[in-house]
């Protein structure tokens, strides 16, 4: 090999590229000045490899989804409940009466079907024997499952308030993928806690069956 | 029965698409500072990318590499905005002059009389001579690393089209680099 092909090689040797190395190094050992030009470009690609880049300005991410949110204004919702007004198909009362004392009384199992891809309400009660302030509320999600809105995600958690009586929480599942798998519901109160365990499948034809099973107080 | 708002954080989109890019939002910065070498250029770009993906949400969620499509956007992008300020005859004399003067005045401090050295200011210089492909190409693939791959498929550009774009560019910035250079360097022997 010679200086004129050798020189032409600098930068396929540099990326691990070439196909004649042997050859390539042959000539670099005993050439200086094809020596003195490969170091010059290794020199400055290492210096390019290392060209700074001027952090972004404090404030940076807040500023730039700031303008998209002035670009395009929330749209205004009637509460939750309108956001799920057009989820499709009926919703299903499911009876889980969690009393942070005392009493438990879990509903008999119930079955719904619901569509892969297509959303369904499925609402909660809980029942609650007087007003009761931070109460944590978290959902385990079984894979094949996500709550609409919070696509990839499978543990989700909420600090809300219980009223005396029957509280209604409103959850729009979608069904991802076929599968099976059990949904945990848990509410906690102070050092109190209430788990729910559903499972969830989706039949042969893409529907989705739950069914509430009953669990001990925890 | 009380409906009551225990579902006080049911997402809205603006909250959707927040949780969604900005993770990914000091990747597209460095991206977008590579491409301009400027910060306020740089945020300016990733503003407008995050504009355009707004509307198009859901697919952004569905998209296993949401990052990758981001960054193509921006590609774009940037792209567009390079060919709208060309056409402006005001906007290349300024950057061609703002060439030359360094070039041909590079002002060598004491130090590197003696032997090259590749500044950040000589190389930024040195990059400004390319084309926008042929800076593309060198940024992304000896600055930033991508593999020509992973350019090709942020651009849609053939890999054959690439790796000849880089050899280019390469060669290109070798020889301003080496035209940049105090006149006093070493000597090259020719053995």
């Amino acid at each position: 090999m010679n200086c004129t092909e050798t020189t032409t090689r600098l930068h396929q040797y540099l990326d691990s590229d070439l196909a004649d190395q042997a050859q390539f190094e042959e000539h670099i050992s005993h050439c200086d000045s094809c020596q003195a030009e490969l170091n010059a470009i290794r020199e400055w690609r290492r210096a390019l490899a290392e060209l700074p880049v001027e952090p972004a300005r404090a404030g940076f991410e807040q500023r730039v989804l700031g303008e998209v949110h002035r670009h395009y204004p929330e749209r205004h919702h009637h509460g939750f409940v309108t956001g799920f007004a057009t989820a499709v198909a009926a919703s299903l009362m499911l009876w889980l009466s969690s009393l942070m004392f005392f009493q438990q009384d879990i509903s008999d199992a119930s079955v719904v079907m619901l569509t892969v891809n297509q959303e369904r309400t499925v609402r909660l009660m809980i029942e609650a024997v007087g007003d009761l302030d931070q109460v944590t509320l978290s959902l385990n999600l079984p894979e094949h499952v996500e709550l609409a809105g919070y696509p990839g995600e499978s543990r989700l958690n909420w600090q809300t308030r219980l009223q005396k009586g029957q509280n209604i929480l409103t959850l729009p599942f979608l069904a991802v993928d076929q599968g099976q798998g059990e949904m945990i519901a848990r509410v906690n109160y102070g050092d109190k806690s209430k788990t729910f365990r559903i499972l969830m499948k989706t039949t042969d034809d893409g529907a989705m069956d739950y069914v509430i099973q009953p669990v001990p107080l925890v | 029965m009380t409906l009551s708002n225990l579902w006080p954080f049911q997402r809205s989109e603006q909250q959707r698409f927040d949780a969604l890019v900005r993770p990914h939002l000091q990747r597209l910065y460095r991206l977008a500072y590579r491409l301009t070498s400027s910060r306020y250029d740089a945020e300016d770009l990733v503003q407008d990318v995050l504009i355009k993906l707004y509307p198009r949400l859901k697919e952004l969620a569905a998209v296993d590499n949401p990052v990758s499509w981001m960054s193509r956007v921006l590609l774009n992008q940037y792209i567009d905005d390079y060919r709208r300020r060309q056409r402006s005859p005001l906007a290349s004399i300024e950057d061609e002059s703002r060439f030359y003067q360094l070039a041909e005045n590079p002002r060598p401090q004491p130090h590197e009389v003696a032997e090259r050295e590749y500044s950040a200011q000589r190389l930024q210089s040195a990059l400004q001579s390319l084309n926008m492909e042929q800076r593309m190409v060198i940024l992304l693939h000896d600055v930033e690393g991508y593999s020509l791959e992973e350019i090709r498929q942020m651009q849609d550009v053939p890999l054959g089209t690439l790796k000849s774009r880089l050899s280019r560019a390469r060669s290109k910035l070798q020889k301003r680099l080496k035209k940049m250079e105090p006149s006093s360097t070493v000597q090259r022997e020719i053995g």
